[in-house]
């Protein structure tokens, strides 16, 4: 009321007074505007943060709950590889070189020796496929070119797909665990390759830019891309892919999915930083 | 002068641009040598309504852009919950409805009509901006949001 007598609105011309009211009216209602606008925005970014973050660690959790399944399965296998094949190999070992054996003549003794011996190696030799399967020597010793070599003479080998790798900047080596991660990344590609693509050849190729290692596969199968990918993520579906997912994050890596322009080929293009090995004097 | 002075120091040690601040800098300068000119132009009997509406509007801008600066990288999670909200809050309501009465005042405040206006819309603001200060003066400064906010959009794969 005050503020209203203060200052009379004149009908006819707009007077200094109207102008006044109404620029000083405007001018406040334009800055408690644009405080409750940035409050209110604030507000929406801080609604969108959580929301971000929830999803963030639902992701994460979906992937540690595939890294926890992908380890009980891995031993399961090793548990099952031992109990099926070394287990009765062993038991067999030992019915050979049991007590009777001392009153036995002289060429069942050797026979039965001669017979132990043989299982006791295929047992030898069933603990270090397991042991290769584990941590492949060729990788350990040799480094990753000489492992995913030895892989894909293995896949060329058997006749089914030609497998070809070439790297192209090799010069030296990357850190052990890079390496054995990058390894197994490319081990589950291949594997996925094998068992759903239908496809009749895997290369694979090599680079190195601006301290990034690159991998790329081509194969002229069935294949995903990347909207695949991240959708198979956020289901329960595909172990092995989200297994690829948590290896390239703890890599700092990524891994993308696509289509080759030619509508030809599927590529999956890995980019991880580089470590390289440290130097032990 | 005095008052564009300080409250424009005050906003340069809450904004966080380092070009934002050297404007503040080289502003206060220009502002300085402009109402000084202005003083010996017009006299010192009559209200220099051109520095004041000039300094209103400088002093309107580095606000709006301290909130903006806020609204782009809080440093609060909650802005309200910072002082220095609460105080640019008082400055932009205070130097906003201010605005247009300090720029009628050189010609009309001989005027008693517009003497009685321009004491009663520069009181009332007065009395709104010192609320509105006194809220940032009990207030607990907020928590910081390093770890939330300022986080970076770590979607893998981006």
């Amino acid at each position: 009321m005050i503020w209203l007598q203060a200052f009379p609105l004149q009908a006819n011309s707009p007077g200094p007074s109207t102008v006044l009211f109404f620029g000083t009216l405007g001018m406040l209602v334009l800055a408690i505007g644009l405080v409750v606008f940035i409050v209110f925005h604030q507000r929406r970014v801080i609604r969108y943060q959580n929301q971000l973050q929830r999803m963030e660690e639902e992701q994460q959790k979906i992937l540690l709950n595939a890294s926890i399944r992908w380890q009980e399965e891995e031993r399961q296998r090793i548990a099952a590889d031992l109990h099926d094949d070394a287990g009765p190999l062993l038991a067999t070992a030992r019915l050979y070189l049991n007590e009777n054996l001392l009153k036995q003549e002289m060429n069942v003794q050797l026979q039965s020796i001669y017979n132990a011996k043989q299982i006791i190696d295929d047992t030898i030799q069933l603990i270090r496929n397991i042991s290769h399967s584990l941590m492949p020597p060729t990788l350990r010793n040799f480094g990753l070119e000489s492992a995913i070599n030895d892989l894909f003479q293995k896949i060329s080998g058997s006749g089914s797909m030609n497998a070809s790798c070439r790297f192209h900047d090799y010069r030296q080596r990357l850190a052990p665990d890079q390496e054995l991660m990058i390894f197994r990344v490319v081990q589950e590609l291949v594997n996925n390759i094998l068992k759903h693509s239908n496809s009749s050849f895997i290369h694979l190729t090599q680079n190195y830019s601006e301290d990034r290692f690159y991998l790329r596969l081509h194969h002229d199968g069935r294949g995903i891309t990347q909207q695949d990918f991240d959708k198979m993520n956020k289901s329960s579906l595909g172990l092995g892919l989200k297994n690829i997912q948590s290896r390239m994050k703890v890599l700092h890596g990524r891994i993308n999915f696509e289509k080759d322009l030619s509508q030809t080929y599927y590529k999956v293009t890995m980019e991880v930083p580089v470590e390289m090995e440290m130097m032990t004097m | 002068m005095g008052e564009f002075v300080l409250v424009s120091l005050y906003l340069k040690s809450i904004i966080k641009s380092k070009i934002v601040r050297k404007l503040i800098t080289y502003s206060i300068f220009i502002f300085l040598v402009l109402a000084i000119y202005d003083s010996t132009q017009t006299g010192s009997d009559s209200f220099d309504s051109l520095p004041t509406g000039l300094s209103c509007i400088l002093i309107l801008t580095m606000s709006i852009f301290y909130l903006f600066e806020q609204m782009r990288e809080p440093d609060n999670l909650f802005l309200y919950s910072s002082p220095h909200f609460w105080i640019v809050v008082g400055i932009i309501i205070f130097f906003s409805g201010t605005f247009f009465v300090f720029i009628f005042s050189q010609n009309s405040l001989k005027d008693p009509n517009f003497e009685h206006s321009f004491n009663l819309i520069n009181s009332s603001f007065g009395i709104l901006k010192n609320l509105i200060f006194s809220i940032a003066f009990i207030i607990k400064p907020g928590k910081s949001s390093d770890n939330s906010l300022k986080r970076q959009n770590s979607a893998y794969l981006r």
